[in-house]
């Protein structure tokens, strides 16, 4: 007994395969998308988390505006439940790239135990001078090259670096950055290009600007778990940060003022000892003064001398003179004697005597002349004697002049010196003074983008788990209870033979809870399976465009699972129940009479005479026999309304994410080079470089671009900041407009042009007053004078005025280039690039091909949304018709046997789906647009604004889609209204 | 003059798998234009596969079939189409009416996909429904909807009116109307009637009698003393 109606059952399944398949189908369908999307977010959590724990990703993230030291590191690393902490340097620097244009690249230390990288080619740096870099950014093809510093880094930015050059020896991904973006930086464009890792001894610096630390335990990120063991963690931490930061301070101004006193007793033993050097200078100037007037009396004594000697040799010559006169006189008195005869008077001897006179007399004089001329002789040398003293006393009393000239010099220079020196102890005592208290920051993973982002993103996946499932899971319940309630009805005179027979209840109705719970049962599996390994993977494929992470992990989730099975079994045996108790319950002579056929009705719309008169007779056939069937119209139209609705949402993600590249540099962005210069200098410089941009027959104007943070109660958020030098010039350049296409005049003063998409996030308008800060906390305010279409990377543009006044001096460092369409903007680009002065070139075609090979990752999601939607639509469609051809098999051989030709019957029977199609897809066109809107909603990325939008043709091709998937399946259905035979008119109701 | 409807050394064998049946053999018949024919037989007798075949319902395994001359049973599917279509007009034993159409639509769903229908709502008229029309089946008794599909039947003007077992499913009155109506609707309009049952009683307002047994045609008869239908009881 039991084995016949295990028999009638299995042969049920047989007979009515396209039925049993289809809960199979929609069962699995239902399930499938439920799991796969619901442990999608699970999959990614801990896939990503895996890859986290692999590479030890951080827990805190200490900072410091002092710096840290060896110290404290070691200190902090001896806390409770702390694996490891470790001391690194983190520093933006522009660095020289292939093309030979200026980037930014932030350096982090190697460290040994956190914040690992996975290498993907080459080695671990093993000497200071050695790097890994940015998978991002290079592939292996980068082995062997260098990472070169530019020139244009100021000093302290150099000096935090061990050498300017460093070789690649490895290209790696970094857990501490999963997300494609790299974030910010102050110095060149704003944006930088990837990270460099290297050894700590490949940094110069003497302290750490970072401390991270492991703590002993791997709780699952994003748990519950680890937010309750961080939160345990925050005020000790942040207390050790305190007291590190204090520490290191009282340190710091020790140090400073050691420095300070060493300085101090320096300059007062430099001060004494120069002192007493110009003492001693001074000293030896008196000294020389008292010689040289020694010397002065002197030779006024040597002059009085030598006047004296000459004096007495006047005399002398006189006496000699007087003496000569004498002698002539008395050899005249001679010449006189001898020429008087001899014997005259004079006796010979007389004569003798006085001749023996005269020549005495003579002898005498030739004495004296010799004696005189002696005595001129030695005045003539005492003159020059006395002359040489005067010519040294001269030149004592110059050097003297000299010497005291270099002794007031170096006296004012001394006290020059000591003033000034006097002047930097005094500074170097303010500036110790000035030496504020750290703040210290104790960051935590949150504070890491792609961390936080990938969170975000896995909610979305589970935002839309929530949202799509629930409906596949309506309709799949409803498909189970219109397919079993018509199984039942149709076999309601088996059910009474079978009752007539003294089946108990149970029995029956086990059949048919064993027809729906085993088809559900297997749908179920079958579902759950292919939907958690299908949807993860398609997910993290499209995902894995934006992070970088490990391997897919795949997860099997029992309570899912369990959640799955009672869901589905219940959808099937339920509705099968409640179908077949209804029947039961009647006695079983009432079932095997025929049931009567439902009524028809009028409807409504024949009220409306001028209609329904116009209307074709068959068309008021089909109009009738929709509105008969209220569960099929409504089911049908749900399911076909589900099916548009899903192509519009995968069209319209396309629709808002293809097009924005496009849109930013095509309608926005239109120039076709940023070129920016590298000499802050105005003036001619540039002159060479405009003449080349003119050759090309190209247009250039001239802007400042920085990057800002706006302050608003929401957050923090950088802005890049554009202010135009020529406002009338700048719409050729960059078309500022609102979303709906209004052009929006330059801002004026005190004004401000915000992006639409910081204006939605931030829920500002226009009027409303947005603060801007810089890196030294200075700040612009500005009232919005309006919101500009903007999809990549947020800008906001002010007037140079608004901007000088607020935050100093402007230099237009960025020249918007346009050029004509026949110019190959690679080929001037590069001619640009080669230019004086030029730091770094943007094209624009170049980000256009970035973004939009980026977007395509999105397909992936589209795709996936159109098979599930072209499913969806098979399914419901073919049950429901299955169920309309059954239950009208009797109607349907009658207009055959009327006469109806085949396309006048499949017509007669499908014009119904063709119409319920259309209500469907008209409700689906709006349930799509909202669907779209929600998700593209919950879809948000950070530096990109979706063009929400769906376009004309999208819309088309999902109501076409819809169509032909309808039209598929009237073509299957077809097939199974040609077999119906005629006979069937004949038979009896039953 | 040719037979109206001519049966030649019919046979139709079923084939379902393995097992074959021969559910006629050797039949021959002719009816004449205008008759009232009777087609009478036990149940499995084969009756209604010659209802089918005559009605365009189904091929035959040999013989011919023809109808005013025509030989039905070499068309193909399209031309069977268009025979039940122009030709024949079909009377069956529960009615088969659309649920969901009124009784003139009904009528109007057979009416408008001939080339020369009758008026929908004077055929309606003509078998006593005038003030029925705008009824949905299920608002009407047995008989007024055997009535409905006799209108259904007739509005598309066939050379054929073909009925099976038209008051098996009417009690005994209804039963006799709907058999008037028939009768006069040949009577009066001097159309082809053929109506299978099972129903010995029926025969007696024939023009023609066919007996059918064991799947072919053991007698055909004209009947000399046709009885009006008032008169047969069963």
């Amino acid at each position: 007994m039991k084995s016949m109606m295990k028999k009638t059952t299995l042969r049920e399944i047989r007979q009515s395969l396209g039925r049993y398949l289809a809960i199979f189908a929609i069962v699995a369908l239902g399930v499938g998308f439920f799991a796969g999307l619901k442990i999608t977010k699970t999959v990614m959590v801990e896939s990503a988390d895996d890859y986290l724990r692999e590479y030890q990703l951080f827990d805190y993230r200490l900072l410091s505006t002092l710096g840290f030291e060896e110290e404290d590191v070691q200190s902090l690393g001896q806390k409770e439940s702390v694996r490891a902490a470790e001391g690194a340097v983190e520093a933006d620097v522009l660095y020289i790239n292939e093309t030979g244009s200026e980037g930014v690249l932030k350096a982090h230390t190697l460290m040994e135990q956190i914040n690992g990288l996975k290498l993907l080619a080459g080695r671990m740096p093993q000497s200071p001078s050695e790097c890994i870099v940015d998978s991002n950014r290079y592939d292996e093809t980068a082995l062997g090259k260098t990472v070169l510093l530019s020139d244009h880094n100021t000093q302290d930015d150099l000096d935090k670096f061990a050498y300017r050059e460093y070789t690649i020896v490895g290209v790696a991904q970094a857990s501490a950055y999963i997300q494609f973006e790299r974030g910010n930086s102050s110095l060149g464009n704003g944006r930088v290009d990837g990270f460099m890792y290297l050894l700590p001894e490949g940094f110069a610096t003497d302290y750490y600007t970072d401390i991270y630390v492991k703590f002993d335990m791997d709780e699952p990120i994003y748990s519950r778990q680890y937010d309750a063991f961080m939160e345990d963690q925050q005020p000790l931490w942040e207390q050790y940060c305190r007291e590190q930061g204090e520490r290191r301070y009282l340190a710091i101004v020790e140090e400073a003022e050691a420095e300070l006193a060493d300085a101090r007793e320096k300059l007062s033993s430099e001060k004494a000892e120069a002192q007493q050097e110009l003492a001693e200078a001074q000293q030896q100037l008196l000294e020389a003064e008292a010689e040289i007037a020694d010397g002065e009396t002197k030779l006024a004594e040597g002059q009085q001398q030598l006047a004296d000697h000459k004096a007495r040799i006047r005399q002398e010559e006189q006496k000699l003179a007087d003496a000569k006169a004498a002698f002539e006189q008395q050899k005249a008195q001679l010449a006189q004697i001898t020429q008087i005869p001899a014997g005259q008077n004079l006796s010979p001897e007389q004569a003798a005597m006085f001749r023996q006179q005269l020549e005495l007399a003579e002898k005498q004089i030739l004495d004296g002349e010799a004696a005189l001329s002696e005595a001129k002789k030695q005045i003539g040398e005492a003159e020059a004697e006395l002359e040489e003293n005067r010519q040294t006393l001269e030149d004592a009393r110059k050097e003297l002049v000299q010497g005291q000239e270099d002794y007031h010099r170096a006296k004012a220079e001394f006290e020059e010196q000591i003033a000034e020196a006097e002047q930097e102890i005094l500074r170097a005592q303010t500036d110790i003074a000035a030496i504020r208290k750290p703040e210290t920051y104790v960051l935590g993973r949150d504070t890491n983008v792609g961390y936080t982002l990938f969170e975000n993103d896995s909610c979305i996946v589970e935002g839309i788990a929530n949202v799509f499932p629930v409906f596949f899971f309506l309709v799949a319940a409803l498909v189970c209870m219109t397919t079993m309630n018509r199984m039942v009805e149709e076999q309601r005179t088996q059910i009474g033979v079978l009752k007539a027979l003294g089946y108990g209840n149970g029995s029956i109705m086990g059949k048919y809870l064993f027809y729906s719970g085993s088809a559900a049962l297997g749908g179920c599996l079958a579902g759950y399976f292919l939907g958690i390994f299908l949807f993860p993977l398609v997910i993290w494929q499209a995902y894995g465009m934006m992070y970088r992470l490990g391997d897919i992990v795949f997860v099997f989730d029992w309570n899912a699972a369990l959640l799955c099975l009672t869901a589905s079994l219940l959808c099937s045996m339920g509705t099968t129940w409640i179908s077949c108790r209804h029947e039961l319950r009647a006695p079983a002579a009432g079932l095997m009479r025929p049931k009567a056929p439902k009524a028809g009705k009028r409807i409504l719309l024949e009220r409306a005479g001028f209609i329904w008169n116009r209307l074709k007779f068959l068309h008021k056939v089909s109009i009738r026999n929709i509105v008969r069937y209220k569960k099929r119209l409504f089911m049908m139209v749900m399911g076909i309304s589900g099916c548009t609705a899903l192509l519009v949402t995968g069209f319209g993600v396309r629709d808002s994410v293809t097009d924005i590249a496009d849109r930013q540099y095509a309608e926005i962005q239109t120039y076709q080079l940023n070129v920016t210069l590298s000499d802050e200098e105005e003036g001619d410089v540039f002159q060479e470089l405009y003449d080349l941009i003119g050759s090309y027959g190209g247009t250039y104007t001239r802007a400042f671009e920085t990057s800002l943070d706006m302050v608003s109660a929401e957050g923090i958020k950088s802005v890049n900041l554009i202010v135009a030098e020529n406002p009338a010039q700048f719409e050729d350049y960059i078309n500022l407009h609102t979303t709906s296409g209004e052009k929006l005049s330059y801002p004026g003063a005190g004004e401000i042009l915000i992006c639409n998409k910081l204006a939605e996030q931030y829920h500002l308008k226009t009027g409303d007053t947005v603060r801007l800060m810089d890196e030294d906390r200075r700040e612009l305010s500005a009232v919005i004078s309006g919101i500009c279409e903007n999809y990549i990377f947020n800008y906001g543009y002010v007037s140079s005025e608004t901007y000088e006044k607020a935050l100093g001096d402007i230099t237009f460092q960025n020249l918007y280039v346009n050029l004509p369409e026949d110019i190959d903007v690679h080929e001037a680009g590069a001619a640009v690039m080669n230019a004086e002065n030029v730091s770094s070139l943007q094209v624009n075609a170049d980000m256009l091909v970035r973004f939009s090979s980026m977007m395509s990752s999105m397909n992936y999601i589209v795709f996936l949304v159109i098979g599930c939607a072209a499913a969806l639509a098979f399914i419901v469609l073919y049950n429901l018709n299955n169920i309309n051809i059954t239950e009208r098999v009797r109607e349907i051989a009658t207009i055959k046997v009327l006469g109806f030709y085949r396309g006048e019957t499949s017509s007669y029977v499908f014009r119904e789906n063709t119409v319920l199609t259309a209500m469907g897809c008209a409700l689906g066109l709006v349930l799509g647009k909202l669907l779209h809107i929600y998700v593209m909603h919950e879809v948000n990325i950070d530096m990109i604004s979706f063009d929400i939008h769906v376009t004309a043709l999208s819309y088309f091709l999902s109501v076409v889609l819809t169509f032909a998937f309808t039209w598929i399946v009237n073509r299957i259905m077809a097939v199974k209204l040609d077999r119906i035979n005629m006979a069937e008119s004949l038979k009896s109701v039953d | 003059m040719g037979a109206f409807v001519e049966f030649q050394n019919v046979g139709k064998i079923y084939r379902t798998g393995e097992v074959s049946i021969q559910a006629l053999h050797d039949v021959n018949f002719q009816i004449q234009q205008g008759e009232f024919c009777v087609i009478v037989g036990a149940s499995g007798a084969g009756k209604t596969t010659i209802l089918n075949i005559l009605g365009g319902m189904d091929t035959l395994t040999e013989g011919k079939v023809f109808l005013d001359g025509k030989e039905i049973s070499a068309y193909g599917k399209k031309e069977l189409t268009r025979y039940r279509r122009f030709d024949v007009g079909f009377v069956f034993q529960f009615y088969n009416l659309v649920p969901n159409l009124t009784a003139r639509e009904n009528v109007e769903l057979a009416a408008q996909i001939c080339t020369d229908p009758l008026d929908a709502a004077q055929v309606l008229a003509e078998v006593g429904l005038a003030d029925r029309m705008m009824n949905f089946p299920a608002q009407l008794s047995g008989g007024e909807q055997q009535r409905v599909a006799i209108a259904r039947a007739l509005a598309k003007n066939p050379k054929l009116l073909l009925c099976d077992e038209p008051t098996g499913a009417l009690d005994y009155n209804t039963g006799k109307a709907v058999l008037k109506l028939l009768q006069d609707t040949c009577r009066n309009k001097g159309r082809t009637v053929i109506v299978i049952t099972h129903n010995q009683a029926l025969t007696a307002m024939a023009d023609r009698i066919i007996t059918v047994k064991s799947g072919t045609v053991v007698s055909m008869v004209e009947n000399e003393h046709i009885v009006r239908v008032e008169d047969i009881e069963w």
